[in-house]
């Protein structure tokens, strides 16, 4: 063969070539002092890098740092575990007593998770009515899903329908309740749809009306996802059937 | 209670390894030390609300990933202060102190600099996460949002372009012994 060109030795090196790709580099490189020049000046170079990486530690202190940040979030996070708790034990205990309490908790559950539907939709409003429904426009999935990472609580399936007649435009990061929600907005027709999802577990919600938009949800592992949007039922039904047998391929193990 | 803090354990046994990692590839991306830790500790921080949900296969390149967003954020956030200090420094007539000067340490911190200073972001970025972070080229190509022949063709050319600077530095240095 004729000389390996740059990308090819460079990937050769990196162990990246299709097997059959690199058995005819190697070939060549037998017969070829150039290549092999090329090749050694390749790992030279790693040696240096690395070295000065090697020399760039974490500093003690910075360890030290993190640990004692990580300690103060979760301690913070039990305090807001201990502050609800004591929310709900102290109306139970002062307004009510005996039977009522009980009939109480078990009006006030289903009320709760429902609700969820509620903010969504309000959540939905206020960002359509504030223009602030796209932090990170694209349709890309490459893009996308990426820029979800450390900033949603969970990572969303991205990926664009357009095909179908659902593009996606682009997502942002929401608080709802104290989760960070991802969500993903889809372009259909003149409608504007949304996805969004958080960890949840428990039964899912029924579908529902909240002030003319319809809100549809699934679940797929330990995320909860919930589709709002004023297009018609079956329309809806269409991109949460396309999402949800997406999150099934890439739930599934590898 | 027990499941909380079972999750601090399994956090500090999968990713705080990883500490290494995260601070040098915030300084590849061109931050110098005092910026390069606020970013690992805000991406730690951030990793441990979102560990819960983490679904990734690898813990590193999820890790590097948030490392890369905080990075971002904090580029951003910087380039607002940096404006106003601009407006401020102009009103007083006075150079704002050059923050490079003061992470200039040691020889690596030198050397880090030269080798930074003849590499576009992207290149810099790519090559920390193959040579530096030892991720494969599909990571990579997730992890910076680019199809896996971009994430080649980058690789070889800030190679190449590290060889041509490294070349020119030698030769540099020879006529100095002359």
């Amino acid at each position: 063969m004729a000389c390996a060109d740059a990308p090819q030795l460079s990937a050769y090196f990196d162990a990246e070539l299709p097997a059959r790709e690199a058995a005819t580099v190697a070939a060549h490189l037998e017969e070829c002092a150039s290549c092999r020049a090329h090749l050694s000046s390749l790992s030279a170079q790693r040696a240096r890098l690395r070295g000065v990486s090697e020399s760039l530690s974490a500093s003690r202190a910075l360890a030290t740092r993190v640990r004692s940040a990580l300690g103060a979030e979760e301690a913070a996070r039990a305090a807001r575990r201990g502050r609800r708790r004591e929310f709900w034990l102290g109306s139970l205990g002062g307004a009510l007593l005996g039977a009522c309490a009980a009939a109480l908790v078990f009006v006030a559950t289903p009320l709760l998770r429902t609700d969820v539907l509620g903010e969504l939709a309000t959540a939905h409003l206020t960002a359509l009515s504030r223009g602030a429904l796209i932090e990170m426009p694209s349709s890309d999935h490459h893009t996308l899903k990426p820029w979800f990472a450390g900033r949603s609580d969970v990572a969303p399936v991205v990926a664009d329908f357009a095909a179908d007649g659902f593009g996606l435009v682009g997502g942002r990061v929401q608080r709802v309740g104290g989760a960070r929600v991802a969500v993903l907005v889809y372009r259909h027709g003149a409608h504007l749809l949304e996805v969004f999802s958080w960890p949840a577990a428990g039964p899912v919600p029924p579908a529902r009306t909240v002030r003319g938009y319809h809100l549809l949800s699934w679940q797929v592992g330990d995320v909860r996802s919930c589709l709002v949007g004023d297009a018609e039922w079956p329309e809806l039904q269409r991109l949460a059937q396309l999402l949800e047998q997406r999150a099934n391929l890439e739930a599934a193990p590898r | 209670m027990v499941a909380a803090s079972g999750q601090r354990e399994r956090f500090a046994a999968q990713v705080l390894p990883h500490l290494d990692d995260a601070y040098r590839f915030a300084r590849w991306l061109g931050n110098a030390r005092a910026d390069a830790e606020d970013i690992v500790q805000e991406a730690m921080l951030r990793a441990f609300r979102g560990f819960a949900a983490l679904r990734a296969p690898a813990v590193k390149p999820w890790l590097l990933t948030i490392v890369r967003n905080c990075h971002v954020d904090a580029a951003r956030q910087r380039q607002r202060r940096e404006a106003d200090r601009q407006a401020l420094a102009d009103a007083q007539g006075a150079g704002a102190p050059d923050p490079q000067l003061a992470a200039i340490q040691s020889q690596s911190e030198l050397e880090l600099q030269r080798l930074l200073s003849g590499l576009s972001a992207e290149h810099r970025e790519t090559l920390a996460l193959r040579e530096v972070a030892e991720l494969s080229y599909r990571e990579i190509a997730t992890l910076t949002g680019v199809p896996v022949g971009t994430v080649m063709s980058r690789l070889s050319r800030a190679r190449e372009s590290l060889r041509e600077h490294w070349q020119a530095e030698t030769q540099e240095l020879d006529h100095g012994m002359r």
